[in-house]
């Protein structure tokens, strides 16, 4: 089995780690840089189904809400009736799992990686000398590489604490990204729950690993953010923005609005400014249906 | 179950099993603990050597019974992630084979010290530094006159008056030091991670000559012959350079298919250098050129030792071989069946073997007869 993980993962990563330090100026800091945005180009099919399958959920919650009302007493039946949605749409529960158990072996063989090129340890690093490909010689000079990149010591965590909140900060915003509104408020609680837990997990082993993995989640996160935002746009995250920087009416309105059949009173005073901040919000009975005139 | 509760029981799922699958590596996937592969040092009828409990083992070899209680070498940790790694007092990793010079055993430590060691109580006479820490140690130290020499992994060279532990002088080079200095000619030569033999003069640490470059990082002690240095580089080759001026003898005619970890041993106008590619390479030391190869298998990280007319090979899955130099044939002397890195020594027709089982072995090097053997765990 150790042999296959070698083989298979170990042995690749920490090759092409150290050939891209060759490439990239000796930098180890700019080569896992590298590495990880191969990595994510190659799993960009994966990500893409991701974000494909959470825009399905999004779009099916006027459906869902439409079940919630109609089976909300039945769970049995609720739940029956949403996994036939579900079906319908083509949303898998896997999809969202696919790219990051790909990316785990990843990490691991990473950590693995840094302790061995970084020669952190004298049994560690004359291992190495048995993962290295003898065809490629240029591995055998490089290594072991230097293990400062900016700030960092790549191979010990980040004294100055930056890391992790950068590796905790990403993760949240990429999360809050992602994360679809949930028709059913105890759902909604789990998944507010989730938006919290996951980036606090990954800020504390950012405390426990050597900072080349932080540097990795930190790309890493970077770059789905950066994907999800040219899918999906800024998701969930454009919602709370926009419900924090305009008053909530005046978006509501837009959308009534821009509704085929729907009229606005008074929408003009509202975004000139001129009623008060407590005024200028939706009031459902001034909307009014526009009927064709008779001649 | 919903839909939605499935997908975030996944999601759920997914931290807490990246949580264990890191705990997991962190505890135990890497073998990421320092535990140290000293060799012996052999003086008159002891053998001293640091075991991988962190102790300096004083070993009579006679009676083959402690000359006095084993001296430990301990440092306060604070304890490591997820409870991994305990607090407390931890055991030092000792690399370097101790050095003897008199009364003394100087045993340098992974956390960056050197002790000084009575050679016949076991009392601690000095520690370097005694304040702090210098780079954590791996290569061997060297007495020569009145002086110790030895390099660490922040790339220091340091001097230091051997009866007092006063520092004399210190140099840095570019990169790790896991070599052990020699001394010659007034000059210290190591071989550095910055892929430099250095040669500093023994006065004032000044560099001699420009450091001589080669592609990759040296690990392995050099060894000096009427005046011309041999050492292994990690870009699998060996050189000769002369020691007066550091100008380039030969770069061997073979490369090798890995690193060159261990000290050559020069006999008889021959270089006999073992490589991690498990081969052993035989040159000629004029020229470089190859003289024969031979595979053993697996690695040769271990340094060998040399006796009138033969030298003594180990690789790291425990074989040993016998080089005749007279006609350059070898032959296997005995399969101790464990991992072996630390160098061996050899004294009296005995090679004594420090195995990764924290076992000393005396072997004797005609027959490859195991004499005794010594656990060095207590």
């Amino acid at each position: 089995m150790g042999d296959i993980w070698n083989l298979i993962i170990l042995s690749p990563v920490t090759n092409v780690l150290v050939v891209l330090s060759g490439f990239l100026f000796g930098s180890f800091g700019l080569a896992i840089i590298a590495l990880t945005i191969i990595i994510r180009f190659i799993t960009l099919p994966l990500t893409l189904k991701q974000l494909h399958a959470t825009r399905a959920v999004q779009t099916l919650q006027p459906k869902l809400m439409e079940l919630q009302k109609k089976f909300g007493r039945d769970r049995a039946r609720m739940a029956q009736e949403q996994m036939r949605l579900y079906k319908e749409s083509g949303v898998s529960p896997a999809g969202c799992m696919v790219p990051m158990l790909v990316q785990m072996p990843i990490w691991i063989a990473l950590f693995q990686s840094i302790v061995r090129v970084l020669a952190v340890v004298p049994e560690d690093f004359l291992n190495l000398s048995r993962h290295l490909y003898s065809s490629w010689s240029v591995v055998f000079s490089l290594v072991p590489l230097g293990s400062r990149f900016l700030w960092l010591d790549l191979a010990q965590p980040d004294r100055l604490m930056l890391l992790p909140l950068l590796v905790g900060g990403t993760m949240w915003l990429q999360q809050k990204m992602v994360t679809p509104v949930s028709a059913d408020p105890r759902m909604q609680a789990q998944s507010r729950m989730m938006l919290w837990m996951m980036p606090l997990m990954f800020a504390f082993l950012t405390l426990q690993f050597p900072s080349g993995l932080a540097l990795y989640w930190v790309v890493s996160n970077v770059i789905s953010i950066f994907i999800q935002y040219r899918v999906t746009g800024w998701g969930e995250l454009a919602r709370k923005k926009e419900g924090r920087r305009a008053p909530v009416g005046v978006k509501q309105v837009r959308r009534v609005e821009e509704a085929p059949g729907a009229d606005i009173v008074d929408t003009t005073a509202k975004e000139k400014g001129t009623l008060p901040p407590d005024k200028a919000r939706f009031q459902p009975g001034k909307v009014r249906q526009r009927h064709p005139k008779k001649r | 179950m919903t839909f939605e509760r499935r997908r975030l029981l996944t999601r759920l799922a997914l931290p807490v099993m990246l949580v264990l699958v890191l705990v997991l590596v962190s505890c135990t996937g890497t073998g990421a603990v320092p535990r140290g592969w000293s060799g012996a040092a052999i003086t008159g009828k002891t053998a001293f050597i640091g075991s991988m409990k962190g102790k300096l083992v004083a070993v009579d070899i006679d009676s083959r019974s402690r000359r006095f209680a084993d001296v430990p070498f301990e440092d306060a940790r604070p304890s490591g992630g997820f409870g991994c790694a305990p607090g407390g007092a931890v055991a030092v990793a000792i690399y370097g084979t101790p050095a003897t010079w008199n009364g003394l055993v100087f045993v340098g430590g992974y956390n960056g010290k050197v002790y000084a060691i009575n050679s016949e109580t076991g009392a601690l006479r000095w520690v370097y530094p005694r304040q702090d820490f210098v780079g954590p140690i791996v290569g061997g130290l060297t007495v020569a006159g009145d002086r110790l020499y030895f390099g660490d992994s922040d790339g220091r060279v340091h001097a230091l008056d051997a009866a007092t532990g006063d520092r004399m002088w210190e140099y840095r080079t570019g990169d790790k030091i896991w070599a052990t200095p020699i001394v010659a000619n007034e000059t210290v030569y190591i071989g550095s991670f910055d892929k430099k033999l250095h040669a500093l003069k023994v006065a004032d640490g000044t560099p001699r000559w420009t450091p001589f470059q080669t592609q990759g990082a040296i690990a392995g002690s050099p060894v000096i012959e009427e005046g011309i240095i041999y050492f292994g580089s990690f870009d699998r080759f060996v050189y000769a350079v002369n020691s007066a001026n550091g100008q380039l003898r030969w770069r061997s005619s073979v490369e090798a298919e890995n690193w060159f970890w261990g000290q050559p041993v020069v006999k008889g106008g021959t270089v006999y250098a073992g490589s991690l590619d498990g081969h052993i390479y035989v040159l000629n030391a004029a020229t470089g050129e190859l003289i024969a190869n031979f595979d053993l298998g697996s690695p040769v990280s271990p340094s060998p030792a040399a006796l009138d007319g033969f030298i003594i090979f180990a690789t790291e899955d425990g074989r040993i071989h016998r080089l005749d130099t007279q006609t350059n044939q070898i032959r296997p002397l005995t399969d101790l069946g464990e991992t072996i890195h630390a160098p061996l020594a050899a004294a009296n027709g005995v090679v004594y073997v420090h195995t990764a089982k924290d076992i000393l072995y005396a072997i004797d090097a005609q027959s490859g007869v195991t004499l005794w053997t010594l656990s060095l765990e207590k």
